[in-house]
């Protein structure tokens, strides 16, 4: 019994000596998990990376598309103004600048009161994308000085899509 | 005589398995380091041309308010640019800082309109280029109205 044991643990020794802990297949085992993980690491690092480029490259898209309409907005704000300077101290300002100022923005122009004073209200919009826009209201008087024009609105609008976002669902009618 | 013809045996596929796996994993570790190289390449694009969007937008803010190209560049790069015909080439390093030989170049471009009555609406373009190749570019513009009796039609 003894001597059988004591046969029995020389021989582990011996396999120990001889490398024969590792055995055959372990080493493959081992690699083969290194590279998952490393895989699994190295995509995933790939695809953050591929996302936040993603991201940025909207964010530059929507800041381009936003100067690219502010230039839009600037160029016809530069336009009314001259030819509000142009019909100042005309006989008609008030008609012939709403007018001409319809013409220019495309938008919309007003006679109205602000502080006492007689002035124009002019609103136009210039499209960022197919979703927003960049909305302008300026309020025109009749006058030489700096006070030609006053910005009252420069901003970015989302427009509503309720309309189209409603559900397509069963209303109880009959099915053909 | 045996046990030692089986370990010897055994020592052989060892080895033999160490060869294999060896190059499997030199294979495999070298599209790793390369999907790694390439996350590291998209990150420093998008890193670079954030550094871009911001500096650009600082200038387009500064150009808007003032009408001038040179006080914006000031404003935003902290650098004087000499514009000749409005255009004004500028060098940047890496991290988009004035630098003598950088391998980013900013082409700044400025377009006035004429005549300028009651005001004068110009636009500045700013393009920037690594190794000749553009990766960042804004366009912006700024209309600033003639004040006081200059805007004055005989």
């Amino acid at each position: 019994m003894t001597k059988e044991n004591f046969g029995g643990s020389g021989e582990t020794r011996s396999k120990k000596s001889s490398g024969g802990i590792v055995g055959v297949g372990y080493i493959s085992i081992m690699l083969i998990f290194t590279v998952i993980c490393l895989t699994i690491f190295a995509v995933l690092s790939f695809q953050a990376a591929y996302s936040n480029n993603r991201l940025s490259e909207r964010g530059e898209q929507f800041t381009q598309q936003y100067y690219a309409a502010d230039m839009q907005a600037k160029k016809i704000l530069s336009e009314l103004d001259f030819k509000s300077a142009q019909l100042t101290g005309g006989f008609d300002f008030f008609g012939e600048f709403a007018e001409a100022a319809r013409e220019i923005s495309g938008g919309t122009a007003e006679k109205t009161v602000r502080d006492g004073r007689e002035c124009v209200q002019v609103d136009y919009s210039v499209d960022l994308n197919s979703r927003q826009k960049l909305s302008v209201s300026v309020l025109f008087q009749s006058a030489y000085n700096e006070d030609r024009y006053e910005i009252l609105t420069w901003k970015t609008t989302t427009e509503e899509t309720s309309g189209d976002s409603h559900q397509n669902v069963w209303d109880g009618g009959d099915i053909d | 005589m045996i046990l030692l013809k089986t370990y010897r045996k055994s020592n052989n596929l060892l080895f033999a398995e160490m060869i294999i796996a060896l190059l499997f994993f030199v294979i495999s570790f070298t599209v790793i380091i390369r999907v790694f190289a390439g996350a590291d390449g998209l990150e420093r694009d998008e890193r670079r041309r954030e550094q871009a969007e911001i500096l650009a937008q600082s200038a387009a803010e500064a150009y808007s308010v003032s009408g001038n190209a040179e006080w914006a560049v000031r404003q935003a790069l902290g650098c004087e640019a000499a514009f000749a015909d409005g255009r004004c080439e500028l060098s940047l390093d890496e991290g988009l800082l004035p630098s003598e030989d950088g391998e980013i170049t900013l082409v700044l471009t400025e377009k006035r309109s004429e005549p300028a009555v009651v005001g004068c609406y110009s636009e500045l373009s700013m393009v920037f280029m690594k190794r000749g190749e553009e990766f960042y570019s804004l366009d912006c513009g700024a209309y600033i109205p003639k004040k006081g009796e200059a805007a004055h039609f005989d």
